[in-house]
């Protein structure tokens, strides 16, 4: 293999059971945002889009549809002959171990994959989040600040820093102090857990804290204060922009309601800075005689008859006639009847919803409907199942 | 499963048929139905039908065309055996007058003589249609046919189709000229299926004759001397001919969308286009949209391709926008093919009729 600058490590092996019903089997990365992508889409069309060609992906939570979705990384121009995308699934190893038990063990465990390469540095992402982002621009400040280590942060606002792993610097953005959820901040600079490593000082920790029978191998909590201890050069690299962590079914309806304003915040339209996904290859969007659009984002392959009203639908969705979508997402494939209302609802793949339901109501919690499900006829849904 | 069936989209007998839109690319370069060119329909036809070596002979201003196919990877054919090959003439410097379609195809006949197939099917691009070649082939065999052509029946009168005549047992006797007898009911499909042999040998045979004409040669100066056999194709098509045709083609897909049209399968080339938006204010009723709109104003009975802009307070009703059009706020757009990039400023009024729609060329700012 030849040489390469930088190698990212997508972590991608998370559950993310605050999604409940979403990830019951779908790792966090593979859940559906936007109208047309996964939530890993965004991590991915930032490297493609920085010029960063090595991603490893590491997976472990119900990979099925995840590993299905990234195949050998076409839809990111990733399909590439010297790197691209490999997905890194846990293995068996002769000492018996077998799952990885933490971020920092996911990486350690394959070490071999990044010295093929033998770049300068790593970039360690993680794909629950929305955001675009030039990690280049970082990496060079990375260079130039001759920094150890760079961790991305965005300013938080003060009350909600207590939320947040709250890194402290000097005016210098030297990180001088980690903070897991401080109750008492004393800075409002929050991880956006986006790291820059020379690999050479990476590799020397990994390879200790794995030595570490105390350790729970993660970056948070082991890497970053091992580091620092050790008074490395760690520094903050402050970004502007979007960023939001789809953690939870509320955040998630949250950032999807975000792309509906008139002038939205994260631009899908930007044409320097494309995010690719996997194409289903659907035919046109028909909005039909009886239909009424508005405020809306819709994909192909929808069919829609009756009224869309601030609200995200994926490929393949059908509305019939009569029925009413308010500040909803409905995901792909999904089946709705005639008279229908749904208000303030997350449908997961492929539901079927038959005629004269009632999901959710204006002015309730955002809750989930499960993959495959059926919602009978005149059935009134209005709490979240669970 | 494997056909042995060897592809080719023979677009060196298209002639332009309206200039309009085939002025910067050839007629299979042309958009369709908001995401397609028409030479999706027919590659993606013999995708499904397994065939999985496919040769497009080109004949001009294929650039576009070019693009579109790429490697060829979005039909499944970027193959280390088969795949898609797409052929330009080859001219030679003291030979560079085009004479026919057959002459590309013997200029390329390596192309034939090196593949496994024994059988091949030649289609144009310009007639959509689900014919199942498998069907055809396995139609050809039995009949024992050296040729077999596939016709189909129309209640409509198709000027420039090609009429179609049958002896006994669908055997063809004659296949007129486009919009010579408007009151037939059977059509040639311009497409045909024989055996890769004879194929070559025929080509060779009417090459040494100084003959250049695919339909010409090797099927109407064969009816007395082979057996040329008709299958029929029941299904339904839409031919695309004219400007016209093309037009009343596109209305007709609004009218039947849901019932007889899926396009669901039809491959073509991914673009990446984000969901299309709607903004407050937005109108849209009986209209195909692709990906990657943004639509504010009113859209009736209208097909836009993939990025179109329809601005606040503008109209747009019976027409055809391609991709990357602007329609500006208050600007009106009414029975007109906008090609692409077109750019119609504030409060312009663009307006034709059914008979005569409006057709604005590429990149033009109104």
């Amino acid at each position: 293999m030849a040489k390469k600058n930088v190698v990212a490590m997508l972590l991608a092996g998370g559950e993310g059971k605050r999604l409940g019903a979403l990830t019951k089997h779908t790792a966090k990365p593979a859940v559906a945002f936007g109208g047309k992508y996964r939530i890993i889409d965004f991590p991915l069309s930032n490297c493609t889009n920085s010029g960063i060609d090595t991603v490893g992906v590491l997976t472990q939570y119900e990979p099925l549809e995840l590993n299905r979705y990234l195949g050998i990384g076409s839809a990111w121009d990733l399909d590439r002959r010297n790197g691209g995308l490999t997905i890194l699934p846990p293995y068996q190893a002769q000492n018996g171990k077998n799952w990885y038990e933490g971020t920092a063990n996911a990486i350690y465990r394959n070490m071999s994959y990044i010295n093929q390469f033998d770049p300068d540095y790593v970039l360690v992402l993680s794909g629950d989040h929305i955001y675009k982002m030039d990690y280049e621009k970082m990496i060079e400040e990375h260079r130039l600040g001759g920094a150890d280590v760079t961790i991305s942060v965005r300013e938080v606002p003060w009350e909600e820093a207590p939320r947040f792993g709250i890194l402290n610097t000097d005016d210098d953005l030297r990180i001088n102090e980690f903070e897991e959820k401080p109750e008492n901040p004393k800075s409002n600079l929050a991880s956006m857990g986006i790291y820059v490593f020379n690999w050479d000082v990476l590799k020397r920790h990994l390879i200790q804290d794995a030595g570490d029978a105390e350790s729970s191998f993660d970056f948070g909590k082991n890497i970053i204060p091992n580091m620092l201890f050790e008074n490395l050069n760690i520094r903050a690299y402050k970004f502007k922009g979007y960023w939001k962590d789809v953690g939870t079914i509320q955040s998630l309806w949250e950032a999807n309601m975000d792309l509906l304003t008139a002038e939205p915040e994260f631009d899908l339209y930007d044409p320097s800075w494309k995010v690719y996904s996997v194409n289903p290859n659907q035919q046109p969007q028909y909005i039909g005689n009886a239909a009424t659009v508005e405020s809306s984002i819709i994909n192909e392959g929808c069919h829609i008859e009756g009224e869309i009203n601030h609200s995200v639908l994926f490929h393949g969705v059908e509305v019939a006639e009569g029925s009413l979508v308010k500040d909803s997402v409905i995901f792909p494939n999904v089946k709705i009847g005639r008279d229908v209302t749904i208000h303030r609802a997350i449908l997961a793949d492929g539901v079927i919803v038959e005629d004269g339901a009632t999901i959710g109501s204006p002015d309730g919690e955002v809750f989930v409907i499960e993959a495959e499900s059926l919602v009978k006829k005149n059935e009134v849904i209005k709490e979240a199942i669970q | 499963m494997k056909v042995d069936l060897l592809g080719v989209i023979n677009l060196s007998g298209e002639e332009g048929f309206f200039k309009e839109l085939t002025e910067h690319r050839n007629l299979a370069a042309v958009p369709f139905a908001g995401r397609y060119r028409l030479i999706d329909f027919t590659l993606t036809n013999m995708v499904q039908n397994d065939i999985a070596n496919i040769g497009v002979f080109t004949l001009e201003k294929y650039r576009g065309m070019m693009d579109h196919l790429g490697s060829g990877k979005e039909w499944d054919l970027d193959r280390s055996n088969g795949g898609l090959y797409i052929f330009p003439p080859a001219l030679s410097q003291d030979a560079n007058e085009f004479r026919g379609d057959l002459s590309n195809f013997h200029l390329h006949r390596d192309f034939f003589l090196r593949s496994k197939e024994n059988y091949v099917v030649v289609s144009g691009s310009n007639i959509l249609s689900a014919v199942d070649y498998r069907d055809v082939l396995r139609e050809h065999k039995e009949s024992n046919a050296d040729i077999t052509v596939v016709y189909t029946k129309r209640e409509l009168p198709c000027k420039y189709c090609r009429p179609i005549r049958f002896g006994e047992q669908n055997r063809v006797t004659a296949i007129g000229s486009r919009g010579f007898q408007p009151t037939d009911e059977t059509f040639y499909m311009e497409t045909v299926v024989l055996s890769k042999n004879l194929f070559v040998r025929l080509i060779d045979e009417a090459i040494a004759r100084g003959e250049y004409d695919l339909l010409q040669s090797i099927i109407r100066s064969q009816l007395n001397r082979l057996h040329v056999h008709g299958y029929e194709y029941r299904g339904t098509s839409q031919v695309i001919h004219s400007l016209r045709s093309y037009y009343r083609e596109s209305m007709l897909l609004l009218e039947q969308w849901g019932a007889i049209n899926d396009f669901q399968h039809v491959y073509t080339k991914i673009k990446h286009e984000p969901p299309t938006r709607y903004l407050p204010g937005s109108a849209i009723k009986n209209s195909l949209v692709a990906n990657g709109c943004k639509l504010e104003g009113t859209t009736t009975d209208s097909i836009l391709f993939r990025g179109v802009k329809v601005g606040k307070h503008a109209r747009v009703k019976n027409s055809i926008i391609m991709q990357k059009s602007v329609i500006e706020e208050g600007a009106v757009v009414e029975y007109a093919i906008l090609d692409k990039e077109v750019t119609v400023k504030r409060g312009q009024v663009i307006r034709g009729t059914v008979e005569e729609p409006i057709v604005i060329k590429k990149q033009t700012i109104v």
